[in-house]
């Protein structure tokens, strides 16, 4: 053997141990979009605590393995199986949810209670695109772990693909923090074309100052109507509103401030990383998903509709009227869709200030979303 | 109805017949109700817990003191948002901003006096050089 063939030999075992040697198309495709969501993050500021942990996990996740060495989310005993452990199992959704609950203020809520119905109206949505992934022949489970994306709830929409359709997990999870992230691309066109002038300058009378006492029964009462009612919700429910106790009963400020801080921040970081990091082409690139973001986007938009029109037919009933924009609000993107409906409101009338009133179909939102989760789980569990 | 292949297999097929299983339909509409049903006994409790709480929760709430504000012709309500949020920020227990408002040349009139008084109280000798 000439030294030249030896080199060459060895230079062809060196390539064969790059990820080089492994790399497809399909990695290079998802490598591009994982620089495109921290670019989204960090240039134009959408969602970037979710989409830089998503987009540099995608990129971790697309790193092709070499043979005999195991290092995905999909190979048994790496360290990011572990981490992937939380995700799979469900187990990050209901953290998240114990901090966003010690964050979450229901005041505005609690001052005007028939808002909460618009963050119901908004959950209309799920089921109509649960139906729809129905007629497309995906199974019942995966029909409902696809409907779940309209609710615009990412840790409920993991925590029930997880559960219902594992396989999908990915795939879900990408269109459900997209879709979150793209709230202000995705619901402006919507309430619009919903919406005469006239419903977009309706003013709301300022809400009412709520009690402590108030602000502390409603947690526990709320937890008990919502889990009597669909028990499946128990555990996503049930985290939320103990983190709410842990911030209103004002004696356990310790906890209330790690929940909604360090954990909710530890969590968030891991479940971003291991989301993006399943995202391994050759299990993400596939048709489905394109039709899963397909139906996200149809879910979310139907969704949005839902919230404005219902809103628009409360009115026909009320004497103080709603303004509809903030029926877009029922989905729970907290709180980026009440900041849209603020913004789009500020357009026609720059003194009419939406905001807080928006909040309330926004919280309303993220227990409904939990609810119908519940829903779809307690039924569809195999 | 075949809209796609992949592999050989229909990517999905068209088919009305799930909507009329038991999870079809049925599901659908019942997850619709149970959500709503949720979401409104939720409103229900939260219009009577004033009242259960007893009448003074809802005295105390009545937003009388946002109705008093006169506008400052000086002041932007922004500059009033501002300084709103920097009390709320300082001061953590409830409290009342009861007057914001600029200062006017009657106001100037206390500290113009103890500026004259603060100058006539010592006399500036000239220093011999």
């Amino acid at each position: 053997m000439s030294v030249l063939e030896y080199l060459s030999m060895k230079a062809g075992q060196l390539f064969g141990t790059t990820a080089f040697a492994g790399l497809e198309i399909g990695n290079l495709i998802m490598i591009v979009i994982g620089i495109g969501f921290i670019y989204l993050a960090i240039a134009k500021e959408y969602e970037p605590l979710l989409l830089v942990p998503i987009g540099f996990g995608v990129i971790v996740g697309n790193i092709p393995s070499v043979a005999g060495m195991s290092l995905s989310v999909y190979d048994d005993g790496t360290v990011l199986r572990y981490l992937y452990f939380g995700v799979e199992k469900g187990v990050y959704p209901p953290l998240i949810f114990l901090g966003i609950g010690a964050m979450t203020d229901f005041s505005t809520m609690l001052s005007n209670p028939k808002l909460i119905l618009l963050g119901a109206a908004a959950q209309v949505g799920v089921f109509l695109t649960y139906l729809g992934a129905l007629t497309l022949s995906f199974t019942p489970q995966e029909a409902g772990a696809i409907g779940i994306i309209g609710g615009a709830d990412g840790p409920t929409a993991i925590f029930l693909s997880s559960r219902l359709a594992p396989e999908l997990l990915g795939a879900i999870a990408i269109a459900a923090y997209s879709y979150m992230a793209l709230v202000p691309v995705i619901q402006p066109p919507i309430m619009r074309l919903l919406t005469t002038r006239k419903e977009r300058l309706i003013r709301m009378k300022p809400s009412r100052q709520v009690s402590r006492q108030e602000r502390i029964v409603f947690p526990i009462a709320a937890f008990l109507i919502c889990t009597m009612l669909a028990p499946g919700a128990v555990v996503l429910i049930g985290m939320l509103f103990f983190g709410n106790l842990l911030k209103e009963c004002m004696v356990t400020d310790r906890l209330a401030l790690t929940a909604r801080s360090a954990m909710i921040d530890s969590v968030t970081m891991l479940l971003g990383f291991c989301v993006g990091a399943s995202t391994n082409a050759q299990h993400f690139l596939q048709a489905r998903s394109i039709l899963i973001f397909g139906l996200g986007a149809a879910s979310f938009a139907v969704a949005t509709a839902c919230g404005v029109l219902f809103a628009k037919l409360m009115n026909l009933f009320l004497t103080e009227k709603i303004n509809p924009l903030i029926g877009a609000a029922g989905v729970s993107a907290v709180p980026d869709s009440a900041r849209v409906a603020h913004v789009i409101g500020q357009e026609e009338d720059p003194t009419n200030f939406l905001l807080m009133h928006a909040m309330a179909p926004n919280v309303a939102g993220v227990i409904g979303s939990a609810i119908a989760a519940g829903v779809l789980w307690s039924q569809l569990a195999k | 109805m075949l809209l796609a292949q992949q592999n050989g297999r229909p990517l999905f097929e068209f088919t009305l017949s799930p909507l009329f299983e038991d999870h079809g339909l049925p599901l659908a509409i019942m997850g619709v109700l149970v959500v709503y049903t949720a979401l409104s006994l939720i409103v229900l409790f939260i219009t009577l817990l004033p009242r259960m709480l007893g009448g003074s929760v809802t005295k105390a709430s009545k937003p009388a003191i946002a109705q008093q504000v006169v506008a400052d012709q000086e002041l932007s309500e922004e500059a009033l948002v501002v300084i709103a949020a920097a009390v709320a920020e300082s001061i953590s227990t409830p409290h009342r901003i009861v007057k914001i408002r600029g200062l006017t040349p009657a106001d100037l009139g206390w500290s113009l006096e103890g500026r004259t008084q603060h100058h006539q109280s010592h006399r500036l000798h000239e220093r011999g050089g």
